[in-house]
């Protein structure tokens, strides 16, 4: 009831304002009808300029240009991101492919030092303190 | 008291009510219609949220101003190339009309008269018959049919002429509306772009101060 209610004095506002709402429709068109004929001499000088005649303005080019560019670069970070989250996955695998315990795994370690004078002195006898055999 | 001192008799009722019947559909009709009208400006407003979209995502501009100038340029470039065929009808039928006015020789010729015009084929009623009732002059009857539509092959021309005319005239008005509702909605679009990154900066500022 109340939806009805607002359509009929929508109605009467609008009859009210009827009128007023013709006069601006009539005053466009004949402003319209000026723009149009600007808007061909416009378009017949494009024409001879070498231009085409479409909606398509400079800044338009312009802001396509920027976004293409935003979206490549977009693009890029995301691939780059790609590429970084791939190596670390890798990364990972390869770590969980070869489970070690700490206790097994075999450290390198160094050889240990011969004694001094162990490789020059022979091998079945030993010398006593004073040298003789 | 006043209304007690009415007596209204059942047809006067009836008639009452029958006459505020026909007044609410007949608002209620004009409601409805302009709901449509306004559905169907929003739908050609729309289209300008398409041309500005670029721009807007771009951040071409800066002011709210350069982006109406802007918008307003390329609607009027829209306009133009929507608008080129009811355009060329009406210039057409209007040359035609110049053709013919050279070639009859009738310079003013009305296509809407009523005798050799598009009015053939109209009804004409007289006026309303009225008589005298107590010194009032009353309606006293139905008016009477004058002229009937017929066809006159001298109007031929304004049979052409007139509905190509007026399907000319309401395509451009149609588009002229359209413009006047792109119009519109670019300077809502640019308010509304620009209050918004207001309200988005004002935080920051605010907590930069702190």
């Amino acid at each position: 009831m109340l939806a009805f209610l607002k359509v009929f004095l929508r109605g009467i506002v609008v009859t009210l304002l009827l009128p007023i709402i013709l006069l601006v429709l009539a005053v466009y068109g004949v402003y319209c009808i000026f723009l149009f004929v600007f808007m061909f001499f416009k378009g017949v000088i494009e024409y001879f300029q070498g231009k085409s005649f479409s909606t398509d303005l400079p800044e338009d080019s312009e802001a396509r240009r920027q976004l293409l560019e935003q979206e490549l670069t977009e693009q890029r970070a995301k691939e780059m991101l790609n590429v970084m989250y791939q190596n670390h996955m890798a990364q990972q695998q390869f770590l969980n492919q070869q489970p070690q315990k700490e206790d097994e795994i075999e450290y390198l370690k160094p050889k240990p030092e011969p004694e001094q004078g162990s490789i020059l002195e022979p091998q079945g006898e030993t010398p006593d303190d004073n040298g003789g055999y | 008291m006043i209304m007690a001192a009415i007596k209204l008799s059942e047809n006067t009722k009836k008639a009452l009510i029958i006459f505020f019947l026909i007044f609410i559909i007949l608002f209620v009709l004009i409601g409805y219609i302009s709901l449509a009208i306004e559905g169907v400006v929003k739908r050609q407003g729309s289209k300008a949220d398409e041309m500005l979209s670029n721009v807007v995502k771009a951040e071409i501009f800066d002011k709210e101003s350069k982006l109406i100038k802007f918008g307003i340029r390329k609607n009027a470039r829209v306009f133009y190339l929507e608008s080129r065929i009811p355009f060329i009808i009406l210039l057409i039928s209007w040359g035609a009309y110049l053709i013919f006015c050279l070639f009859s020789g009738k310079w003013g010729y009305n296509p809407l008269n009523k005798v050799d015009g598009f009015g053939t084929l109209l009804f004409e009623f007289s006026p309303w018959p009225k008589e005298s009732f107590f010194g009032l002059k009353l309606i006293s009857g139905w008016p009477s049919v004058i002229s009937k539509p017929h066809f006159e092959v001298s109007a031929l021309f304004s049979y052409f002429f007139v509905p190509v005319n007026l399907v000319g005239i309401v395509w451009f008005l149609l588009y002229v509306q359209a413009y006047i509702a792109r119009s519109f909605r670019i300077r809502k679009i640019a308010r509304s772009v620009f209050r918004k990154k207001l309200i988005t900066d004002e935080p920051a500022s605010l907590t930069d101060n702190k």
